[in-house]
């Protein structure tokens, strides 16, 4: 009996501390809020995506503490996990974690956006952060892809330049070694260069000529060269359909079969990280990888530091460098012709091995929005401090800060005749140059990715002084004739296509991969499986009403 | 005046009977007092983790469970019933569904017909040495993978199969036997499209990891088996495999019954820690095609774009299957053994 | 007339020849479980020779070590996320083997008098969360509102309830000899003593061997971890040391691809392992001692 009443009593207890725990969040956000007044007190906890960089990095580097005395804001920096982002996001979401600025990918966004994950920021942009209207230039179809039921949810953060982002690179002695002498630049002469490496190489068993990350598996210049649609298209019957729909797509993958199954790329490829491949091609174990603008100058380090195929000749470090970056001045965006690392960002399709016949190379972009800066519920309260910082950051003073630094420390004004000089972007007739000092390079380079939601205006005139960081080929892009857009890129919050989004995503991504290493009779089954699992009536038509009434 | 004074002796005897049994029961308690308590602990966590939690699984009759802005235990209350979580089992996700229980199946029946007679044969084979010393090292030997975890186990065999510097890869290679390192966790072993190792691997290991420690349950079974028997057996000019077919292996049927029921019994858990981290070491697309009923639970419940009603209702309809095939066989081994499963 | 009759036997069965086959028979068993034994011996070494072997040499390991250094083992000296990781695995590993037995055993002691009140119902109340488990779900929504999710505490106290050591337990109490017991009745010791001072030292075997093999499951499993606090960076330093292995077996290089990490990866995970292993293999020996009266519980039970 006692213990019975000791059961009864205890579990009561429980249940009552267990509902009071629970409390549920109020959403609305207060925009009455002098932001002036308690600003010292506050410390804003966000969260970023990876930027392969550590916490610790991101904490206490230069720009953070700068950054600080413009916004008078204490912020704490978090990266969310490289491979896990998802579940991590989910778990922070769901354990009402108090966040108070995070910036996801909009698959993210609308995945949650529709259960009511965020605060309703509509009322509180023009008080607290009015940069934002006049300079970062988004657009109206930007906006609506944040809104729901009329009310937004989020910030756009459009990228301020439209880039190429990959582009293959060569170790150019081994290219000379199969009497190849100039970068190839069409599919055939890509393709009978990998092939002639293979062949003059391939008896050691690690040796495979191309080395493609995992996640790029269609992000690369190969599905440009084919004309592959980015993520949607809109097929014969005016309707938006997944890439994988596409015969391009077809074609593309039929040909990275054939380098599959080559032994042109490593089996293993689809889990193989950029690391990995760039670790390949130092070891001499490539000779060509698919590789990010902003790795460029690690390679190129890394090469100094331990490859192994330098000349006899070649023992001291400067002789080192100067084999790898070549003797001649290189022109911004091309290596030197003499270079060991050279690259070539466009593989132009000629009509050959499944492409169509094109002018000039092509790059794919989405030109969606690439982050939306978002406050979940459970900070609703802060938001007004959240836009309030962001504000601080639309500023030039703060933009200027993120990109090239401060001014005597990391670089400083010159004249046209310094030939480390490095235009700026300003459009008019109006020329001004700026050099970077050394210390650029430790404490400004590679950290953009922090520092985000900057004065689109300001960094755009500023980006060849980043480019710096990276000296890779010209980043910018502004032809818009030879980018292949993604049909689908803006598009409002749709519910049922939200639902979806997300799952259907990492199931393509999985699937491309299987397509390349066991052959196209499997492409069939993928497409029919996307159908029935995903792409469903509901979110076909709700997607194609969207579209016919755009 | 006999009749009355029986009948008052017969009520008398009817309320003696009553208050003897409360009576009792107080009594006993009284004399438990200062140890019921003991049982308050367990009981509380067993309240706690056993019971308590039993109130979300309201949450798997729900049409959607959103805890953005309640808590779960609000959420739980909200007015959104419905049994379509359920209907999702079989039809919307019935092929993932369908999947896992299929892969789950067919290790564990494979697992039942090669590993579990794997097990009686050590069994068999080490009652068959002869020195205790040399028994005892070899049960210790074989004994020792179960004690290990399953990330040391699957570390140490991808060691071997690794593509890259695998020491499998090496020797085939200086064999000369192949050329390129055979990617054995992929999916294109050997060149042929599709064919995978991944089931071959999860039941090699587990065997590698069990089937020492499960053989003990044989072996003390066996060794109880009275030595005269024996001798009677070798006397009448038994020859040794004669011996263990007539005599060995009647003798322990009764365990070796036991244990084959209760394998029935699991047949639908097949190791989610094994499973799960083989998955993860393995090519992607067989994480997609491979996974057992385990791991799609786990995927449903915590992974990317997880649905928690979903989750709770398929974590729910495990369960209930998982009890009525453990009710089974507890009733199907007091049929035939004349024992509970427990 | 019985030593007659066993020297009869000794004689028939010195004429009676062995057969053949049972020579054969033997030899070949013998071999085959010598066989078996290389089979579980040979991966360890393998094991074992890529920890102390250098990265660069990796594709000429096979059994013994190439370049033997004892790097690999420093460098995992020197990660502080390893120990800390350890230190976690220690905490959740005594915490739970303590408790979990204390309360089992507890728990089992009254059930196991014959004439105990409400006896099958306390049984049946403990069998049934050994039957039917609500599942992940709920369990991670409980330990939310609780505040325990994501945090060791939650793995531990989700342990602790184990229906099975308690049967075990219980059967074993009931299995004491009686006479012991009510001698000490008779002498007027209240229950409570006569748990603490007389069954507990009389129970020792099936404490040990429970406690071992608790100990064993509780380091060895990453199960628990992995759901109740996650594999995203920011919960590592909760992690025990099953799940760091784990994800350090899952470990793509993704920054500099010259670290010491990334090239001599299979052998500092083999140098990590093998760590890992150790506490095992102390206990090891005394597991085997208790092997045989564990097992003969199980197989009463």
């Amino acid at each position: 009996m006692r213990k019975k009443g000791y059961l009864i009593a205890t579990s009561l207890a429980l249940i009552s501390i267990i509902t009071s725990c629970g409390s549920a969040i109020d959403p609305t956000a207060d925009w009455t809020i002098d932001v002036n007044k308690n600003k010292s007190n506050i410390t804003l906890n966000t969260y970023f995506p990876n930027s392969t960089k550590s916490n610790d990095f991101f904490q206490n580097s230069y720009i953070p503490k700068q950054l600080e005395k413009i916004t008078g804001y204490k912020v704490k920096y978090n990266q969310t996990s490289e491979g896990a982002a998802d579940t991590q996001v989910q778990a922070m979401l769901t354990g009402k974690e108090k966040i108070d600025m995070l910036k996801i990918s909009p698959t993210l966004f609308n995945n949650y956006v529709t259960q009511g994950y965020f605060t309703d920021l509509t009322d509180g942009i023009d008080k607290y952060c009015p940069n934002l209207k006049t300079c970062a230039k988004i657009t109206q179809e930007q906006w609506d892809a944040v809104t729901y039921n009329g009310k937004i949810y989020a910030l756009p953060e459009i990228g301020h330049t439209s880039m190429v982002n990959v582009g293959l690179i060569w170790n150019f002695d081994h290219l000379k070694s199969v009497n190849i002498n100039k970068l190839p630049k069409t599919i055939t002469e890509v393709d009978e260069a990998l092939k002639a490496l293979q062949t003059k190489y391939g008896s050691d068993t690690n040796y495979h000529a191309l080395g493609l990350p995992g996640t790029m598996s269609e992000a690369n210049p190969f599905t440009a060269a084919f004309d592959v649609p980015c993520n949607f298209f809109v097929n014969d019957n005016n309707e938006i359909q997944n890439m994988l729909f596409s015969d391009r797509m077809e074609e593309y993958l039929k040909y990275m079969n054939t380098l599959a199954t080559g032994n042109i790329i490593a089996q293993g490829w689809s889990s193989q990280t950029e690391s990995a491949c760039m670790n390949n091609f130092v070891s001499g174990f490539s000779s060509c990888m698919v590789i990010s603008y902003w790795n460029v100058t690690n390679l190129r380090s890394s090469l100094i530091s331990s490859y192994k195929g330098f000349p006899s000749d070649v023992i001291t470090e400067s002789s080192k460098k100067e084999y790898v970056y070549g003797k001649n001045d290189h022109q911004y965006g091309f290596a030197s012709d003499d270079a060991l690392v050279q690259w070539e960002v466009f593989i132009k399709g000629d009509g050959k091995l499944g492409t169509n016949v094109q002018t000039e190379g092509k790059s794919r972009d989405s030109r969606g929005v690439g982050y939306y800066i978002t406050v979940p519920v459970a900070s609703s309260k802060n938001a007004a401090y959240t836009l309030d910082w962001i504000n601080y950051k639309l500023t030039e003073e703060a933009t200027i800060l993120n990109v090239a630094g401060t001014e005597g420390i990391h670089y400083e004004k010159t004249t046209k005749d310094d030939k480390d000089a490095v235009k700026l972007l300003t459009g008019n007739s109006s020329e001004e140059y700026v050099k970077v000092l050394p210390k650029f390079y430790d404490e400004i380079s590679g950290t953009s990715q922090y520092q985000t939601t900057v004065n689109g205006d300001v960094a755009r005139k500023w980006w060849p002084v980043a480019e710096v960081g990276f000296d890779a080929w010209e980043v910018l892009m502004t032809d818009e004739s030879r980018v292949i857009l993604d049909s689908f890129a803006l598009h409002p919050v749709l519910t049922e296509f939200s639902k979806v989004d997300l799952l259907a995503r990492n199931y393509v991504v999985t699937q491309l991969q299987n397509i390349i290493n066991k052959g196209i009779d499997k492409l069939e089954n993928a497409r029919k499986t996307y159908n029935s699992r995903y792409w469903k009536e509901a979110v076909k038509n709700e997607v194609n009403n969207w579209y016919k009434n755009k | 005046m006999i009749s009355l004074s029986v009948k008052r002796r017969g009520i008398k005897k009817l309320n003696v009977k009553k208050v003897n049994y409360f009576h009792r029961i107080g009594v006993k308690i009284k004399k438990y007092a200062s140890i019921f308590w003991f049982i308050l602990p367990a009981g509380f966590l067993a309240f706690l983790f056993g019971y308590l939690p039993l109130i979300f699984i309201l949450a798997a009759f729900k049409s959607d469970f959103n805890l953005a802005l309640n808590s779960p235990l609000t959420e739980l209350f909200r007015n959104n019933w419905s049994f379509i979580q359920f209907s999702k089992i079989f039809g919307e996700n019935g092929g993932q569904f369908g999947l896992a229980v299929v892969n789950t199946l067919i290790i564990n029946v494979i697992k039942i017909l090669l590993v579990f007679p794997f097990s009686i044969l050590l069994a068999i084979m080490l009652s068959e040495v002869k020195s205790t010393f040399a028994s005892k090292l070899i049960l210790i030997i074989l004994c020792l993978p179960n004690f290990l975890s399953w990330p040391t186990v699957i570390g140490i065999w991808n060691n071997l199969f690794k593509d890259q510097n695998g020491v499998i890869n090496n020797i085939l290679m200086n064999l000369g036997l192949i050329k390129t390192p055979i990617y054995w966790f992929g999916d294109n072993v050997g060149g042929n499209e599709g064919l995978n190792l991944f089931k071959f691997f999860a039941i090699l290991m587990d065997a590698w990891k069990g089937s020492g420690w499960n053989s003990i349950m044989f072996y003390t079974a066996i060794m109880s088996i009275d030595k005269s028997y024996y001798e009677a057996a070798e006397l009448d000019g038994a020859s040794k495999i004669q011996q263990i077919k007539s005599l060995t292996i009647p003798s322990i049927f009764p365990t070796i019954a036991l244990m084959f029921i209760m394998n029935i019994t699991y047949i639908l858990s097949s190791g989610f820690e094994e499973i799960n981290l083989l998955a993860n070491i393995s090519d992607p697309n067989l994480k997609e095609s491979m996974k057992t009923l385990d791991v799609y639970l786990y995927e449903v419940a915590l992974g990317a774009g997880a649905d928690m009603s979903f989750a709770t209702a398929l974590g729910i309809f495990n369960s209930t299957v998982s009890l009525i095939f453990m009710l089974c066989g507890n009733k199907l081994s007091k049929k035939l053994l004349n024992r509970g499963l427990w | 007339m019985t030593g007659f009759i066993s020297l009869k036997k000794k004689r028939l069965r010195k004429s009676i020849k062995k057969p053949t086959g049972d020579r054969v028979f033997n030899g070949l068993n013998i071999f085959f479980l010598i066989l078996f034994c290389l089979l579980v011996i040979i991966p360890l070494l393998n094991l074992i020779a890529f920890a102390f072997s250098t990265g660069t040499r990796n594709s000429e390991v096979t059994f013994l070590p190439v370049g033997f250094t004892f790097d690999m083992f420093s460098y995992v000296m020197k990660d502080a996320a390893f120990w800390r990781s350890a230190l976690n695995s220690v905490i959740i590993t005594v915490c739970v083997t303590f408790f979990s037995n204390l309360f089992m055993a507890m728990a089992a002691y009254p059930l196991s008098k014959p004439d105990f009140p409400f006896k099958k119902g306390i049984l049946t109340f403990f069998i049934i969360t050994m039957l039917f488990s609500a599942g992940i779900v709920p369990a991670v929504l409980l330990l939310r509102d609780l505040g325990l999710y994501g945090t060791i505490w939650g793995v531990i106290i989700i342990s602790i309830n184990n229906v099975f050591n308690m049967l075990l337990y219980k059967s074993f109490f009931e299995g004491l000899p009686k006479e012991t017991i009510e001698a000490a009745e008779v002498d007027g010791v209240s229950n409570f003593q006569m748990f603490i001072k007389i069954v507990l030292p009389m129970s020792l075997p099936v404490f040990a061997s429970c406690a071992f093999f608790t100990i064993v499951g509780t380091w060895n499993s990453y199960s628990g971890a992995l759901m109740f606090i996650g594999t995203t960076s920011d919960k590592e330093a909760f992690w025990p040391l099953s799940l760091y292995i784990y994800n350090l077996l899952q470990y793509s290089p993704s920054t500099d691809p010259t670290s010491f990490l990334n090239t001599n990866l299979t052998n500092v995970q083999s140098a990590s392992i093998i760590i890992s292993v150790i506490p095992i293999l102390i206990i090891y020996p005394f597991v085997i001692r208790y092997i045989k009266s564990g097992i003969t519980l199980g197989s009463e039970k």
